[in-house]
């Protein structure tokens, strides 16, 4: 599995490192296991067709999967608001019944998650759940590491709040 | 692999974050499965990159060639219709007969044309230059000469500036001097009217034995016109691109209109420059005259043989290339500046599109 081609680690071994990191990030960005499932399938799809263009010395093959998984969950978002657009009334009823358990996460800690948005879920997904240091993940997202930075402080400090008022 | 340690104060946040469950089995099989896929060794394809290599050394030294044979292909044109002729430098003494320096201006590429013709009792050499009337000719002559003594020296150089100004030229430099000896040199640089070379060299040639000389002709006409043509063309460039800008433009195409229509100009400017200079340069010619009275003065070789040839069509053709070069990037700068500000527009409205959407979801 973990064999090594030309100087660069196997794609098995880094599927193997790194699936649930992704898994975990598009689970926290969509808050739904199967679309994260789905969307970490994608993903790895993707960077399997891709990865004869993967150069590691141009990012580490997380910051690379992250990118795919960045881009699948973009779409899904884009084809999820189109349909939200055309059935307006029945999505507000569907996403109402689609509201389930992420798993493994405290009730109110779930419920504090809910409340972030997309973005605020990505950025604490990309640097508590990848582990990505402050350049990689505003690489990933397109931004400052300053801006990265004061982008996850506001998403933090808006969870514990958000987990404190749960637990009252 | 976090280099930046998160704030302690959300360490159970963080706890209870990291406590998400991972990849179920069933995805998990099936993500590996398409891994061991994924490392099944395939034959490398070097086949296509290959063929872009060869490619590229191809098309450079089909280009090499081009520029190279076009270089000394228009040469050869215009070498008929009194194109570039070389005389070489021939070494006569100064008690060398009078038939030996008849052959001054004979050369061995042009010698047909450059057939010497002996003007009867005088003696001295004159040559049935292929200057074509009413064609632009740049005509470059020098001439090494040995005087007599000192005497003759200074009166030979007198009498070369009598008859520069007598054939409608003026004199661009003299230095004259007798250091040491008895001995003593003048060198003349003076400018003649292109029509009058045939009897400038006539009576240059008067004034003392001949030592060296060299002669180059070179058409101007082509390359007059060629810089004619492209004028006009950037005239007319320059007036569409003013039509364009007179007409209703978005900001933006009108910055990279005005910029093109700036390089434009500034061409205009240095094509019309080159022209004025090249019709100078076909106007006068240009006269190099050494008088000695060193006995033993010898002709120095001053005309390049193949190998200088080779190098000057190299570096012509060098420096063509990087005129054009730079006359490419003059042009296509404001286009790629407007292209780099479409693509950063586009880079940043993708951004901004993105945020929204992940804030609305």
């Amino acid at each position: 599995m973990g064999v090594r081609t030309g100087g660069r680690p196997s794609f098995a071994a880094i599927a193997e490192e790194h699936l649930d990191a992704v898994y975990r990030y598009l689970l926290l960005m969509t808050r739904d296991r199967a679309v994260a499932e789905d969307l970490t399938s994608d993903t790895f799809e993707k960077a399997f067709r891709s990865w004869r263009r993967f150069d590691p010395r141009r990012a580490s093959p997380r910051t690379w999967l992250c990118h795919i998984a960045r881009n699948a969950a973009l779409d899904h978002f884009r084809s999820e608001e189109r349909r939200r657009r055309r059935e307006t009334s029945y999505a507000a009823s569907a996403s109402e019944s689609e509201e389930q358990s992420l798993g493994g996460l405290s009730e109110p800690l779930e419920a504090a998650v809910a409340e972030l948005s997309a973005g605020e879920r990505e950025v604490v997904a990309l640097r508590v759940l990848l582990e990505l240091d402050g350049r990689a993940a505003a690489r990933v997202l397109g931004i400052s590491p300053t801006a990265c930075s004061t982008r996850l402080s506001r998403a933090l400090q808006k969870l514990e709040e958000k987990v404190r008022d749960h637990g009252r | 692999m976090a280099a930046d340690p998160i704030d302690e104060r959300y360490d159970e946040i963080v706890r209870g974050l990291r406590a998400l469950p991972g990849a179920p089995a069933e995805l998990r099989g099936r993500v590996l499965e398409l891994a061991a896929v994924a490392d099944t060794p395939r034959p490398p394809r070097r086949g296509l990159r290959l063929v872009v290599v060869v490619a590229l050394v191809v098309a450079a030294l089909v280009a090499a060639i081009s520029l190279t044979s076009g270089g000394s292909g228009s040469k050869k044109t215009s070498a008929g219709g009194g194109g570039s002729v070389e005389a070489m430098p021939s070494r006569a003494s100064g008690a060398a007969p009078t038939r030996e320096r008849a052959k001054t201006f004979t050369r061995e590429t042009h010698s047909a044309q450059l057939a010497p013709v002996l003007h009867g009792a005088a003696n001295r050499p004159a040559v049935g230059l292929p200057l074509s009337p009413g064609r632009l000719t740049e005509v470059h002559a020098s001439l090494r000469l040995r005087v007599r003594n000192v005497d003759g020296l200074s009166k030979a150089t007198a009498h070369a500036m009598r008859i520069t100004r007598s054939l409608g030229g003026f004199v661009q430099s003299v230095d004259y001097g007798t250091p040491s000896g008895g001995n003593g040199d003048a060198y003349l640089t003076v400018r003649i009217p292109v029509g009058s070379v045939q009897k400038a060299v006539t009576r240059f040639t008067a004034l003392g034995s001949i030592l060296s000389q060299h002669l180059s002709i070179r058409d101007l006409q082509n390359q007059a016109n060629a810089q004619e043509l492209r004028i006009l063309q950037l005239r007319q460039l320059a007036a569409q691109l003013r039509a364009k800008l007179a007409g209703s433009l978005t900001p933006e195409e009108r910055v990279a209109v005005q910029a093109r229509l700036d390089a434009v100009r500034g061409l205009l400017r240095a094509k019309t420059g080159q022209h004025a200079g090249t019709l100078r340069e076909g106007r006068l010619s240009t006269f190099e005259l050494e008088l000695t009275t060193r006995k033993g003065a010898t002709a120095a070789p001053s005309h390049p043989g193949r190998i200088g040839r080779a190098a000057r069509h190299a570096f012509s053709a060098l420096s063509k290339t990087i005129a054009g070069l730079l006359y490419v990037l003059i042009v296509l700068s404001p286009l790629l500046v407007l292209a780099a500000a479409v693509l950063w527009g586009a880079r940043y409205r993708r951004r901004r599109v993105e945020q929204r959407l992940l804030a609305r979801a």
